[in-house]
């Protein structure tokens, strides 16, 4: 063909020839940006020169600071410049004299970060986040607005406290908790003693992009009496004081103004009118001075809400005497945090404003915060807590000024780690008694980190379990970072890490009323008194109370979602409702399956109170070491499935014994896509399918034997030294895995033959569909193997002979065998064996050039090996990490399952790299731990896919830690230099490094591109799912859009042999009832592996692949997807290259002829296809009039 | 300049429709022209050697035989030149009149590939046909081997004897040389052999080098450190803009 386009060949040199005049052009003009690359770099060079004489001018401390500013910048300034120069520039520039800066920085980076990188990004993100200054000298005009009209209020005369009547005139709502009314005192608005800015704001660690400013307005002494702070009244005088700074603040100040937070905290938030709406966010606090009330009076052991009051009942109120008075802690933390505010708040700007490296250190930990959901509401871990704990730090000397951001972050992350809040709290009081104080402290708080007058709990609202969330993200975190190969910022501060997804299992409230009944009637009185209006935290100590109990060992951690703070009109009444609740479990591996809770022995005490939490599900058992015992049992422990939901089981059981809360009242998300995975449509008599394990298990049983039955053959020139599978059922990872049944001969479908069933002429249904277990055999060596490739061929046919021959006499199978393989029969499955030779392959890559033999890999020879030698070793090594981690099967078959519904198949992601994706997630999870629920792993896999990375970062697959240091260091270097020669995916395991073997041919940039869209579109679904329905379906995720193919081909479902595998099944359709598998004598092999609608997309791909896209999903699709590729809709000069399926139009150019390709389509598929509908006639009928 | 080429071009070609059978109603265009290349290879004979590009992915050899061969003659041979997807044919005609009329052929006729005598499996039908294709009968396959290892053993040894004989020169001489390291024992030229020959050849010489001995050697690769790490530092800049590229670093 070659020859015969001899001047079609002619033609293109004489394009290649302009082409190259013009890229000639191009290379000038590069020249020419040389040259002004040139001047600007001697400018650059002028400018280093200007700065090194500033430094040296500036030796003085005092500028030091600034100087460092300078220096921090400049690293991504030079960026932008440098970046585009030519490489004969980088090599020069690489052997210029180096300056003391660059020197200085270039150490800096090596001792103080963890990588140039790591460095970079922290300044990107911090630029990022910053406010610029030109909204800072903005606000500073806005807020001595502000400050202004609030002096100008008026005061007032006095009003009663309870009757706030006359101050309906104010037009706002006054959030007032839902409290006894009754007091005596009295409310006179005073002139605030003091307006500040507090917060990040002003120790300068904001964190945008809308930045939030903190504004404190503090009440005068004067405007208490002594007994204020008793029952509520500082709460109800703080309210009515916000109310009225709130009706002061006009349109020309702010836009919008709303109360934050709830009836006990309310703040008001305002966003300013101006050009700083959406970059500036306003909190107003109303606090008090600090001398108001005596501190000592909040100690925790006080109590400050009388319960005759607060019950309103008489006869106790006589009785009350002060040492017999409930503690309310959480009451006298909520008063002490507004009377420090002011004295915290200078304390911290004073630390913090004059290191910068410390103010970035706790943005970047802010920012680390936030996107764990850690930070939000009152219960999370707040951004306070973490500033003041840098600062504890510093002055315990475990941080300095000197330190890098980044030591800062990591250093605080040990503290975390390795603190204890809630055993030894910390505190910054320099008082030696103070410790002592601590200890006392415990007994009212859950975590205790006291500020400097030793009196205010920072923590008071951090239960135990959030801040051992916080220590195991700290934990995770100091262990990625620490890991040199990775990139980990990423993971670190850039990924938000949705609490459904860090957690195995999710329990969700919406429907709130049956709590707060719960609450009113299960609280002590204690609690009631001192959490009084906040029912949300009694009611997360009942349930944990018991869901603790109850699930004992089986979790590592039962964490609450802090609550976001709620937002309401100034005039609008809001409720003291909970909130949802969002409860999350951590499950411990090695115990959250086992199906019996062992109680204590029968005689022992213990035993009644088992007896009596656990009710009639305790039962008496007597167990293998002989002892006897009260246990409970959870399931038949028949399915891994199953197993799963234990800890759903003992909470349902729990939620509904002791709260009455019933399954319908709340979300429990866990399982919902094992669904997915279950047959529906088959039935099969004594055996129990769940998500496909157990038949996996039955097929790798059939396996083992079949490896014995082979090890053990006497007539075989070479024996057989190894057996490995490498279909995906051998590393559980089948979606439906097959299941032994007997298959006879159906008339009109099939035909006997001496082994072997085949199939008939016009066949009117297609046969069930029987997978073909592909496995390879690896001989003993030899040296008598032939050196051509075909004869090689030959002897493996041979072999294959021999050994179907063998089977045969020796085990009594039924064998048949192919000149490339051995269909064995054994137990009921079909296992089709290769001999692998090592030699065939060498043979094949074999290029001679100057008389020098070169191995270079082409197609085939990949494909073979991967084949014969690759895929069995990653099964093996798959299969492995399966017995690890037992959701790692399950979770590659939801993500398989997931990708087929989306109509993506094999052949635009290969199944073997969809497993290595997920391995990938397993073996290094962060920011997470190993998911021990399939859905939750793949969920994570739907984030990486959504995410696209795969440009800019290498998957490295290492199983088992086999790779080294240096090893991985070698793959990063060649993915960074060698990009853009790599295939689109780039995955590195241990047995195929730097190669690449099984992401060569697929997937392409298209097929990643649509993942990511599909992955984005599915997660948001799920979270749409999650937050607005009780009922979780998640089908949806799981049916493709099909509006945008160009051309959809429906298939008859007779011929669809896996029809009752698909997502969506009618009711209509019949259960199969599969007969279990017997021996029998006579049985012939199934027709294996034998899909229609597979050949019929092999002989579309093959065919019009150059012009098309098809899409179908292998598991019971009953449409086909066809997508034409956009360039070929061009019209085209005549060319011998561009001529196939064109035809001329009257111009004499190349079109495309889709008409007649459309009707190939229906050609090829003779027999199978249903419709063929093209549900966007438009595209097509316009060129269709270009053809006429 | 390009357009008027392929104009030129295009006018080489004649083209005639193809359907898959009767009941067709759209059609591919055929292009074709006759062989004719300078050097002339034996089994496309000039004058006689059709070329035709643009054959549907379904036209098997034989449908393009009988069809031909109904339109303008007997046909010697079909060959297609690639396996995949829509292919190019040479079609050799018996006699140099057939040719001449197939390059008479009008643009709007027609050939058809399935009829009753023209049988082209599609389908449902091809499938069935292929899969029962692989079910081989063992005995025929045994004996398919048998003969090709035994004809494979015979070349072999012909082979060997043939390099025997050559050793023996015409005077009935033979040439001895030093055993072991020449002939079927000798190492064959491999890249990966001689890269192993000049890996142990550089190590030596690295052995015979001073190091960090003359004040220049330290000068160099103290600049060399240098080097590497503003290397390191660029590419990482370089990284760091394609991840700017990618995701804007906004973290929320």
């Amino acid at each position: 063909m070659n020859s015969e386009s001899d001047n079609e060949s002619t033609i293109n040199s004489e394009i290649d020839e302009e082409n190259s005049v013009d890229s000639d052009n191009a290379d000038l003009m590069g020249e020419e940006n040389d040259d002004e690359d040139l001047e600007s770099d001697n400018a650059d060079s002028i400018q280093d020169d200007e700065e090194e004489e500033i430094e040296l001018d500036s030796q003085e401390i005092e500028y030091l600071t600034e100087n460092q500013e300078k220096k921090r910048k400049k690293v991504t300034d030079e960026l932008i410049e440098i970046a585009p120069k030519k490489k004969k520039k980088l090599e020069k520039n690489l052997y210029k004299q180096p300056t003391v800066e660059e020197l200085s920085q270039l150490r800096e980076t090596e001792n103080l970060f963890h990588s140039n990188l790591f460095r970079l990004q922290i300044e990107e993100v911090l630029n990022e986040v910053r406010l610029k200054n030109k909204y800072k000298a903005l606000f500073e005009i806005w807020f001595g607005k502000l400050k202004a009209a609030i002096e100008s209020i008026e005061e007032t005369e006095e009003v009663p406290v309870s009757n706030t009547s006359e101050l309906d005139k104010l037009g706002i709502c006054i959030p007032v908790p839902n409290i006894p009314k009754k007091t005596k005192s009295v409310f006179k608005f005073l002139k605030p003693s003091n307006i500040s800015v507090v917060g990040s704001y002003n120790s300068g660690c904001i964190l945008g992009s809308t930045v939030t400013v903190d504004i404190m307005v503090e009440m005068p002494t004067s405007s208490f009496r002594k007994q204020d702070y008793q029952n509520y009244v500082y709460f109800r005088k703080k309210a009515t004081y916000l109310a009225f700074v709130a009706s002061n603040i006009g349109s020309d100040i702010a836009e919008t103004k709303k109360f934050i937070g709830d009836n006990l905290r309310p703040s008001l938030k305002l966003r300013p009118s101006g050009k700083l709406n959406k970059k500036v966010d306003i909190m107003i606090h109303i606090s008090a001075q600090q001398s108001s009330f005596k501190l000592n009076r909040f100690l925790p052991e006080k109590n400050s809400v009388r319960p005759g009051w607060y019950f309103n009942n008489k006869e106790s109120s006589s009785l009350e005497d002060a040492k017999s008075l409930p503690p309310t802690p959480h009451y006298n933390s909520l008063v002490l945090h507004d009377l420090i505010m002011l004295r915290t708040n200078s304390e911290v700007a004073q630390a913090i404003k004059e290191y910068p490296n410390l103010r970035d250190g706790i943005i970047l930990l802010k920012i680390w915060l936030r996107q764990r959901e850690l930070n939000k509401g009152y219960d999370g871990f707040t951004s306070h807590i973490i500033t003041m704990l840098v600062i504890y730090l510093l002055r315990e000397k475990k941080l300095n000024t000197f330190m890098s951001s980044f030591q800062i972050i990591r250093n605080v992350w040990i503290c975390l780690a390795q603190g204890n809040w809630y055993e030894s709290g910390i505190t910054m009081c320099e008082d030696k008694n103070n410790q002592n104080q601590v200890s006392h402290y415990h007994k009212y708080y859950d975590c205790v980190f006291l500020d400097t007058s030793g009196y205010c709990n920072f923590a008071a609202n951090l239960s135990k379990d959030t801040f051992s969330w916080v220590q195991r993200e700290a934990a995770l975190c100091l262990k990625h970072v620490d890991n040199i190969h990775v990139d980990s910022f990423h993971a670190l501060f850039m990924r938000n890490v949705p609490f459904h997804i860090a957690f195995d299992h999710i329990l969700c409230f919406r429907d709130k009323s049956f709590l707060e009944i719960t609450v009113n009637a299960k609280s002590t009185v204690d609690n009631k008194l001192n959490y009084g209006p906040d029912k949300r935290t009694q009611a997360i100590k009942l349930l944990f109370d018991v869901l603790k109990r109850g699930l004992g060992d089986r979790i590592n951690r039962l964490c609450v979602l802090p609550n976001v703070c709620k937002e309401w009109e100034c005039t609008e009444e809001v409720s003291d409702n909970i909130e949802k609740l969002v409860i999350g479990l951590e499950l411990n591996p090695e115990t959250c399956f086992d199906i019996v809770d062992k109680g204590p022995e029968a005689n022992l005490p213990e035993a009644v109170d088992f007896r009596n939490f656990w009710g009639d599900k305790s039962e008496l058992r007597r167990f293998k070491d002989g002892a006897i015992r009260e246990a409970v049992i959870w399931s038949k422990g028949k399915t891994l499935a199953d197993k799963r939901m234990i800890c759903r089981k003992i909470i349902v059981f729990l939620l509904e014994t002791k709260f009455n809360i019933f399954k319908n009242q709340y979300l429990y998300v866990a399982n919902q896509m094992e669904d997915l995975l279950k047959l529906h449509k088959y039935k099969i008599t004594h055996f129990v399918y769940g998500t496909g394990e157990e038949a996996t298990l039955k097929v790798l049983q059939a396996f083992n034997t079949l490896e014995k039955n082979l090890m053990s053959l006497n007539d075989m020139p070479l024996t057989i030294n190894g057996v490995q599978g490498s279909s995906p059922v051998f590393r559980y990872a089948e979606i439906f895995p097959p299941l032994a049944t007997v298959h006879r001969k159906i008339d009109g479908i099939t035909e006997e033959n001496k082994n072997c069933l085949s199939l008939s002429k016009n066949i009117t249904k297609c046969p069930t569909y029987v997978h073909a277990l592909e496995a390879t055999l690896q001989l003993s060596t030899s040296g008598k193997w032939p050196e051509e490739l075909e004869a090689i061929r030959k002897t493996k046919a041979a072999f294959h002979i021999q050994i179907a021959e063998c089977l045969r006499t020796q085990h009594a199978l039924t064998v048949q065998a192919n000149p490339s393989y051995i269909d064995v029969y054994q137990n009921g499955f079909v296992f089709r064996l290769r001999v692998a030779h090592q030699k065939e392959i060498a043979l094949m890559k074999q290029v001679k050039e100057d008389g020098v033999i070169k191995y270079r890999d082409n197609e085939e020879s990949i494909e073979l090996e991967n084949k014969l030698f690759h895929l069995p070793k990653l099964s093996s090594a798959l299969h492995g990490l399966h017995s690890q981690q037992p959701s790692f099967g399950p979770a590659n078959c939801l993500a398989k399952r997931w990708l087929s519904a989306q109509l993506l198949d094999d052949t635009h992601i290969p199944e073997i790299v969809v497993e290595l994706l997920m391995a990938s997630l397993y073996l290094a999870p962060e920011p997470y731990k190993p998911a021990q629920t399939p859905q939750v792993a793949f969920l994570r896999f739907l984030e990486i896919v959504a995410r696209a990375h795969w440009n800019t970062d290498s998957v490295i697959v290492n199983f088992n830690g086999e790779m080294t240091n240096e090893e991985i260091a070698a793959i990063e270097t060649l993915f960074n230099t060698a990009r853009s020669s790599l295939p689109p995916l780039f995955i590195s395991t241990p047995y195929d490094q730097q190669k690449t073997l099984c992401t060569r041919k697929a997937p392409s940039h298209l097929v990643l591109n649509r993942m990511s869209v599909f992955a984005k579109e599915s997660l948001k679904l799920f979270d749409d799912l999650l937050f607005n329905n009780t009922v979780l379906d998640v089908k949806p995720i799981f049916r493709p859009p099909l509006l945008e193919y160009d051309c959809l081909l429906h298939l008859k479902s007779r011929m669809i042999p896996r029809r009752l595998q698909a997502v969506d099944t009618s009711s209509k359709a019949k259960i199969v009832d599969l007969h279990p598998y017997k021996t029998h004598s006579l049985q012939k092999i199934p027709v294996v592996d034998f899909d229609p609608i597979q050949r019929f997309l092999k002989d579309l791909r093959d065919g019009y692949g150059d012009y098309a896209l098809f899409f179908h999903d292998t598991y019971g699709g009953t449409v086909i997807g066809v997508l034409l590729k956009p360039t070929v809709l061009e019209r085209k000069d005549f060319k011998v290259s561009e001529a196939n399926c064109r035809k001329l139009d009257a111009d004499g150019k190349l079109i495309l002829n889709i008409s007649t390709m459309i009707e190939d389509f229906y050609i090829l598929g003779r027999g199978i296809i249903r419709t063929i509908d093209i549900p966007n006639k438009k595209k097509f009928s316009l060129t269709s009039e270009s053809i006429t | 300049m390009i357009t008027k080429a392929s104009k030129q071009n295009a006018k080489k070609f004649k083209t005639l429709w193809v359907r898959f059978d009767a009941n067709s109603s759209d059609k591919h265009q055929l292009f074709f022209k006759e062989h004719s290349i300078r050097n002339q290879e034996p089994e496309y004979p000039k004058n006689q050697t059709l070329f035709v590009l643009n054959v549907p992915p379904y036209a098997t050899i034989d449908c393009l035989r009988n069809a031909f061969t109904n339109l303008c003659g007997n046909v010697l041979s079909v060959t297609f030149s690639n396996s995949k997807g829509f292919k190019t044919a040479y079609i050799v005609f018996k006699k140099e009149s057939s040719l001449d009329k197939a390059m008479e052929l009008s643009k709007d006729s027609v050939i058809t590939l399935k009829s009753e005598k023209n049988v082209c499996l599609t389908g449902l039908e091809k499938w069935c046909k292929q899969y029962n294709d692989t079910l081989y009968d063992e005995r025929l396959m045994k004996k398919d081997i048998e003969e090709y290892i035994a004809s494979y053993d015979k070349q072999v040894q012909d082979r060997i004897a043939q390099e025997k004989a050559a050793e023996e020169d015409n005077d009935g001489w033979v040439t001895v040389t030093g055993g072991k390291k020449r002939g079927q024992f000798a190492p064959s030229r491999k890249e990966s052999t001689i890269g192993k020959v000049q890996q142990k050849e550089e190590q030596r010489k690295k052995k015979k080098q001073l190091l960090n001995f003359y004040t220049f050697q330290i000068r160099e690769t103290k600049k060399q450190n240098l080097a590497e790490l503003r290397k390191k530092f660029e590419l990482d800049k370089k990284r760091l803009q394609e991840l700017k590229q990618k995701r804007t670093f906004k973290p929320f």
